[in-house]
């Protein structure tokens, strides 16, 4: 296989692929996490309609985030100083904020159904308030690793947001889902099988782990 | 007895959200390294007032002395970890008995080196030799119970409070909680609180009653010299 091959082509946008939507995904869980476990364990004013935000923003167009990434980004933008248009950190930025709905409301539908009962338990056992969350979460772990793991779903198969913000540059910011678009639109169907074949291996890989995940919790 | 009382509570008052008192005792003074029982029906304020004596929860007036010490807010955490409560119906955490009895040792950063030992004593003491590796599971009702008393057996704490340790529980076996209960107060000398709601078990097994009705204590039975499982 030669640098210009097709297959190290594939191999080029596989890497991009998985480096800016793991990172992206690991960003958000940094964030989502904590988020979603704090509006399960907490109670306030104006949760419910948090949560329905949040539950919402699941079903964000990734064109909309794409177009407010790029507003955002773009020389005429607040951040466009920073020359981070159609480069890989915008994707990151772009993916980030998709995985972020849909992380955090599975972490708070994930420490919601932990048993009431865990925090009083472990704080009967002379947990202090940081140990007994901790417990919370230990408990409902697989319900959080899935959480993790259809936030990496959701950006490793997202195109509009990619395309916009990375612009589709050839061994630097072309994604699977990107190549997939830029060769169905030139007819090219071989490239774009083949990633869509990979992108699909791919997410059986995702649904198999959440599978075996789960099928451990049960 | 000499020294101080375990408990001291002074006009201690509990107040729910709808400004029901749900607690309201006057003077209370419980016994150290004794059996102890709170007797009274339903809503008589039982479970209150045990998650009261765990510091788990904070009256909203009166004063608390624990061993002739005046507790303050700031006091509950550290407290807890001397004091610990076995739920009516106890939860155990995912994952084997082992990673269950540990956990109070976790906590409170006790080497890991130690902790084969120390649970293997607790399961000893409650009958469950060989359960460490068992995943909970598979545990029957009573087993689950007794893990759940090893569990709070194996950081050695000066007090143990059963919420109704019975309740549930099938005639033959409450024959063997009543057994443990008297037995572990006998053997370790742990302070040992529980309720109920059945007097006459609590006759058995003790002679320090304390009844609750309505949130007050209607009566009190005074220990005599020696405790049950000295006599």
């Amino acid at each position: 296989m030669t640098e210009t091959g097709l297959g190290w082509e594939v191999f080029t946008i596989m890497g991009v692929s998985l480096r800016v939507s793991l990172l992206a995904t690991a960003l958000a869980t940094l964030v989502s996490v904590p988020a979603g476990f704090a509006l399960a364990v907490s109670s306030f004013r104006g949760k419910r309609v948090l949560v329905t935000i949040v539950t919402t923003l699941m079903a964000l167009p990734t064109v909309v985030v794409g177009l407010l990434v790029y507003i955002l980004l773009s020389r005429s933008g607040p951040l466009g100083s920073f020359g981070l248009l159609y480069t890989p950190t915008a994707m990151v930025v772009g993916q980030f904020i998709l995985a972020l709905p849909i992380i955090t409301a599975f972490t708070y539908v994930a420490v919601s159904s932990v048993d009431k009962r865990v925090r009083k338990t472990a704080e009967t056992l002379g947990a202090g308030p940081f140990q007994a969350s901790w417990m919370v979460l230990t408990e409902g772990r697989l319900g959080i690793v899935a959480a993790i793991v259809a936030g990496f779903g959701r950006v490793i198969t997202e195109v509009g947001s990619a395309l916009m913000v990375g612009g589709n540059i050839r061994g630097y910011t072309r994604t699977m889902t990107t190549t997939i678009t830029l060769e169905t639109a030139k007819g090219n169907f071989e490239l774009g099988l083949t990633l869509g074949l990979i992108l699909l291996v791919v997410a059986l890989s995702i649904n198999m782990i959440v599978v075996k995940v789960l099928g451990r919790k049960s | 007895m000499t020294g101080n009382p375990l408990y001291q509570l002074e006009h201690i008052r509990r107040i729910v959200q709808s400004n029901e008192v749900i607690l309201d005792i006057d003077d209370l003074s419980l016994p150290q390294g004794r059996l102890t029982a709170i007797v009274g029906p339903n809503g008589a304020g039982k479970s209150t007032l045990l998650k009261i004596l765990a510091f788990l929860d904070e009256p909203d007036q009166g004063r608390i002395r624990f061993q002739g010490r005046p507790i303050g807010s700031r006091d509950y955490i550290p407290l807890r970890r001397q004091v610990t409560l076995v739920h009516q119906a106890p939860l155990l955490f995912h994952g084997t008995v082992f990673k269950n009895v540990a956990y109070g040792l976790k906590v409170r950063g006790v080497p890991r080196k130690q902790w084969p030992g120390r649970v293997s004593e607790a399961l000893s003491q409650v009958d469950l030799d060989g359960f460490a590796d068992r995943s909970v599971r598979g545990l029957s009702g009573g087993e689950t119970q007794r893990v759940a008393i090893a569990r709070a057996l194996v950081f050695q704490p000066q007090v143990i409070l059963l919420d109704e340790p019975t309740a549930g529980v099938d005639v033959a076996r409450v024959v063997m909680v009543e057994a443990f209960i008297t037995e572990l107060n006998a053997a370790t000398g742990v302070s040992i609180l529980f309720s109920t709601h059945d007097l006459d078990q609590a006759r058995r097994l003790t002679d320090r009653v304390v009844h609750l009705a309505g949130g007050r204590v209607s009566s009190e039975r005074q220990a005599e010299d020696n405790p049950p499982s000295s006599r």
